[in-house]
């Protein structure tokens, strides 16, 4: 079982004001990060679902860290959380527990994604 | 200092890293997706500081491209990133070479703070290593000897031999007192400690040194800059 992470917000407000203040709140360096991992971390997402499917631990658990990575640079806290999970304690989830994983993912990475272009969009008619 | 020729290099498999280095330093960062693709540059390249991230792609560990960074770069900071909760990693790349650490996601503050005392920790360390000799600089640790932008570099036993009759300028060291001194109690011929002097004159003429080793018959062995006995001359 996951620990519980819905508390958590989806994104970290104090790393997302850190990377707007980079360029002055111009929202310009933060939409590049945006489109960065939006570029990049489909790959890595399907490249893991594939993992926890194929029960390949080794590279379940880096993928997963790998993603929470490239989120966490984003303050992309929740996505983070449950991705940390899978990255420290996959070897104890039950198949049930598994088979949920890639569902889950990929509802806190879209939320996360929502988020993020909502946060940029407000920084940008702020500017 | 032309602040469009500084940057930095990231190796790191996530892009976004070396444009967060680059806007949080304010100098560009060339960012190298793998180990291969920063070693077939690396050589090349003269960065201010390298930051290597722990886990790349694939199965790959950043931490073993720092035995070889650092022997391309003697003084320039490596500084590992890494998000994994592992303190052992972090050891385990200062044992090997790196400078420091920063966590992922990378605090701005921390980044800089950490930058600027690693570029100037390894700065001095880089002035205390340079023996200047007349028209060359001689960097022990770097196994070098340059004039004027023109580098040579000497293996082990010739920097030794190097340092010592640097050490000892323009007095003659005899032959037996610099055998001694390389070879401690093995027995060598003179031809051996002959080769050596010649690597070393030879890496003198490479760089265009009018330093000189001078052979004293039945005396030994000398350094002296020849401008120097012209001028007194």
């Amino acid at each position: 079982m996951l620990s519980d992470y819905s508390s958590s917000d989806i994104l970290n407000s104090e790393a997302l004001q850190i990377l707007r203040s980079l360029d002055n709140f111009q929202g310009k360096f933060l939409n590049e990060l945006i489109e960065i991992f939006e570029r990049d971390s489909p790959a890595v997402y399907d490249r893991l679902v594939l993992a926890i499917e194929k029960n390949t631990v080794t590279d379940a658990m880096r993928l997963a860290h790998k993603l929470k990575g490239m989120g966490a640079n984003l303050g992309t806290e929740r996505l983070s959380r449950v991705l940390e999970q899978i990255e420290l304690d996959f070897t104890s989830f039950d198949e049930p527990t598994r088979k949920t994983l890639p569902t889950l993912i990929w509802d806190e990475y879209q939320a996360a994604v929502d988020a993020l272009r909502t946060s940029w969009w407000a920084v940008s008619k702020a500017g | 200092m032309d602040t469009n020729a500084r940057y930095t290099i990231t190796l790191d498999d996530d892009a976004s890293i070396s444009r967060i280095i680059a806007q949080v330093t304010g100098i560009p960062s060339h960012g190298f997706a793998t180990g291969e693709s920063l070693m077939k540059k690396a050589g090349s390249m003269d960065p201010v500081a390298v930051f290597v991230d722990v886990h790349l792609e694939g199965n790959a560990n950043g931490l073993d491209m720092i035995p070889e960074l650092r022997k391309i770069y003697p003084f320039v900071p490596i500084i590992v990133q890494t998000s994994d909760p592992k303190d052992d990693l972090i050891g385990q790349a200062l044992a090997i070479g790196a400078n420091d650490f920063i966590r992922k996601p990378i605090n701005p503050i921390e980044l800089t703070g950490r930058l600027h005392a690693r570029i100037q920790e390894m700065s001095a360390r880089k002035k205390i290593d340079v023996m200047t000799i007349g028209d060359i600089e001689f960097s022990p640790s770097q196994s070098s000897v340059s004039k004027n932008g023109k580098v040579a570099y000497l293996p082990k036993l010739e920097t030794q031999l190097l340092a010592i009759l640097i050490e000892q300028r323009d007095l003659i060291a005899s032959r037996d007192e610099l055998k001694q001194r390389l070879w401690g109690r093995i027995a060598v011929s003179e031809n051996t400690l002959d080769r050596k002097i010649s690597d070393i004159r030879k890496a003198l003429s490479e760089v265009g040194s009018l330093c000189v080793v001078q052979s004293h018959y039945r005396k030994g062995i000398s350094l002296s800059y020849i401008a120097e006995e012209k001028k007194l001359g």
